[in-house]
């Protein structure tokens, strides 16, 4: 038998360990930490191509040149040709991948691509596990749940043959979407929370981060002023109070901020190579509606959807909402139907080409235009069904039903796109896994440049050819370029060194 | 009774600071958040190792041998139906003996080709412009040709591959069995001896897309 503590003596120290354990696991942080942890697997798991086999495709590799040759600040705000908007974000994670390559590979420039990797999807991950920092005051616990599965299994066309899935997960350059997504989450938080000073600056630091990134995610920053123009409305608080108010205030400095850094963007300064004419009215219902806006919830059946059966479904999915919402959630589906309702607008006008890809209902190719307002959707979706369960709460085993329909919904977008299986998108550009190869042949080809990518033979990068597409050539750091080959025992200076370097050396599946 | 205080610490009044109470219950609260980060990070080291050996795998059943290529490619030109006794020549060099393999591109218009007679040959021009001598041969299954990728050709390593010029020989069946594969011709990112096509599709410039095979690659 125990002898009993005496009064006023501490607890012994399992019981008090248990007592923090318990209360750790509860904290948001750590339920976050671990949600992003676990999006990280799935997300790896769905598209493990960039991060396997790793190549900077696309932006990525034109924007790390930037990043490497020009700097930070360069790249952030020159990274587009066109200038139409700066890229903030999308640099700040290559950046991130060059520090983690730093830090865990020692710098070594071929293990570069496979940290940016690395970093989408940590990024990828943390998003979509955000509602379950921000919103767990918001949304029942299953409904919270079900939303990060959807999120995280969200279909992607990764087992199209398109190069989707080939484009998004694992690469930096098409997290913009996310960002939509991000600020979404992060102003539903900021207006219905009402955060303190810590969280309010870390809010509106997040929501810089994203219309820095995208512009598009300007369009949630009026959302935020929402509950100070209801006071005034309402007349609950005087003028200078709600000028005092540190919320406006900060929302103040934000819109500032991103006026400053961003300035408007100009989305007329991208025009195609040739004119493309301007969308039919079936083709804007089809992106506007049916891609962009129920794409979430019809998935299953996009391929049989037609203009009359869109229209209709948004009809029925607007009257729904309607009669079955709360009050307390109406003005987040009117922002969120605003939100979805100004991306759908911009596409159409600005990106009209997009109706030639997904012209017909044939396919959902290119996803990375759509993923961030399909994120956006969900969220409407599991708002929703909160809703609904609440009403049906004294109706019995009824009220799990909306909770069932998004399971189901979750079962089939997990059968749609086994992440248990090798996509066919994975497997696009096979020559990609040559990237260190081709690196090593640059080397010996003498292919140096300058930070203006002149040719200089005593330049201090090395401009490695990437006939896989745009950029046509990839710029890296020589001195630890040369460093990582000679590590792999290949010596660059030898009499046609790199030029007959066996494929194996460099290979990354042989490792 | 136990007198053993069974609610949690955060319940009570929390001890001040600089206690003993108050520092043993800091040094739980740092243990405990090391103990739970801890388990996130090592579930999800090992979560994301599992998940990278199952697709290392499968990757290289999927890409097989690691091979280099015959020379970078560009833009498709255009493809070749390997039926009606379609042929498809491609003359090439490499710098290294031993060659035992090729990795050729094909495409099956996502349909699965049905079983034909298809060929290669691996012959070696000769000095003078005598004919070329035949060193290798075989057939192709056209079932095993995927979209767009890549399917393999081994044979008997050749010991001195780097000093002969070398030309791959590709036929279809005399027929046309419907379901075929065909064969995409590239623009080269070098310059390159293209193919010689003698095919129902005409006359077109382009290079086989050819991944080289030499021994010592991963499994």
């Amino acid at each position: 038998m125990r002898p009993a503590r005496a009064p006023g003596a501490p607890p012994p120290f399992g019981t008090l360990l248990a007592a923090e354990l318990a209360a750790a696991i509860r904290h948001p942080l750590i339920t976050y930490l671990a949600a992003t942890t676990a999006a990280v697997v799935i997300l790896f798991a769905r598209a493990p191509r960039p991060y396997v086999i790793p190549q900077l495709f696309a932006e990525d590799g034109l924007w790390s040149s930037l990043l490497h040759t020009r700097g930070f600040w360069y790249a952030a705000f020159h990274g587009r040709p066109e200038s139409d908007y700066c890229i903030l974000g999308n640099v700040l994670l290559l950046a991130a991948g060059r520090a983690w390559c730093a830090l865990v590979h020692g710098g070594d420039p071929l293990e570069y691509p496979r940290s940016c990797a690395w970093v989408s999807y940590l990024f990828y991950g943390a998003i979509f596990s955000l509602p379950v920092l921000l919103l767990r005051r918001r949304l029942p616990a299953a409904q919270l749940l079900v939303l990060w599965l959807l999120a995280c299994f969200l279909p992607l066309g990764i087992h199209d043959s398109s190069f989707s899935g080939f484009e998004i997960l694992g690469r930096v350059s098409n997290i913009g979407f996310a960002c939509l997504y991000a600020a979404f989450l992060l102003v539903w938080y900021r207006t219905t929370a009402a955060p303190g000073p810590a969280a309010l600056v870390a809010t509106d630091l997040g929501l810089l981060a994203c219309v820095t990134t995208n512009p598009l995610a300007a369009v949630v920053l009026p959302a935020a002023a929402w509950p100070a123009i209801r006071d005034l409305r309402q007349g609950t608080r005087a003028a200078a109070d709600v000028a005092r108010d540190p919320a406006v205030v900060s929302l103040l400095m934000l819109v500032a901020a991103c006026a400053g850094l961003c300035g408007l963007p100009n989305p007329w300064k991208i025009r195609p190579r040739e004119p493309i004419p301007p969308l039919g009215a079936a083709a804007v219902v089809e992106l506007g509606l049916a891609r962009n806006t129920l794409f979430p919830l019809v998935w299953p059946v996009y391929r049989h959807l037609s203009t009359g059966l869109t229209l209709g479904m948004t009809a029925c999915v607007v009257a729904a909402i309607h009669r079955w919402s709360l009050p307390r959630h109406r003005p987040l589906f009117l922002g969120g139907a605003a939100l979805l309702a100004v991306t759908a607008t911009v596409l159409v006008v600005f990106r009209p080409e997009l109706g030639i890809h997904i012209g017909g209902y044939r396919s959902t190719f290119p996803d990375r235009y759509f993923y961030g307002q399909n994120l956006v959707g969900l969220a409407l979706l599991a708002a929703f069904a909160a809703d609904v369960g609440e009403r049906l709460r004294e109706r019995g085993w009824l009220r799990h039903l909306p909770v069932a329909g998004l399971l189901v919904l979750l079962a089939a977008a997990v059968i749609h796109e086994p992440p248990w299986r090798l996509a066919p998108s994975q497997c696009l550009r096979p020559e990609g896994r040559l990237f260190a190869l081709r690196a090593a042949r640059a080397v010996g080809e003498g292919r140096f440049v300058d930070e203006r990518l002149r040719a200089d033979p005593a330049g201090r990068f090395v401009s490695i050819p990437n006939p896989e597409g745009t950029p046509k050539r990839i710029v890296l750091p020589r001195a630890p370029l040369v460093r990582a080959l000679v590590a792999r025992g290949l010596d660059p200076s030898a009499p046609n060194g790199a030029g007959v370097i066996p494929a194996q050396a460099l290979e990354p599946l042989a490792r | 009774m136990r007198a053993v205080a069974t609610t949690a610490p955060s319940a009570a009044t929390p001890p001040a600071l600089g206690t003993d109470a108050g520092l043993q219950r800091g040094a739980c609260r740092l243990l405990a958040w090391a103990i739970c980060l801890g388990v996130i990070l090592a579930t999800g080291s090992t979560a994301f190792s599992t998940v990278e050996w199952h697709a290392r795998a499968a990757f290289r059943a999927r890409f097989g041998r690691p091979g280099e290529p015959m020379v970078d490619v560009r833009d498709l030109v255009g493809v070749v139906r390997l039926a009606d006794g379609a042929e498809v020549e491609q003359a090439f060099h490499t710098d290294r003996d031993d060659l035992d393999g090729l990795q050729l591109r094909t495409v099956n218009w996502k349909t699965t080709p049905v079983a034909a007679d298809c060929r290669w040959r691996l012959e070696v021009e000769q000095e003078g412009g005598a004919p070329r001598r035949v060193l290798r041969t075989g057939r192709i299954d056209p079932r095993r040709a995927g979209d767009w990728s890549f399917l393999e050709i081994g044979f008997p390593a050749l010991p001195d591959s780097s000093r002969q010029r070398l030309v791959l020989v590709v036929s279809g069946p005399a027929d046309d069995p419907g379901a075929v594969m065909g064969l995409p011709l590239f623009n080269a990112a070098a310059p390159h001896p293209p193919a010689v096509v003698r095919a129902a599709e005409g006359p077109l410039t382009g290079c086989l897309h050819l991944m080289l095979l030499h021994p010592g690659a991963a499994p």
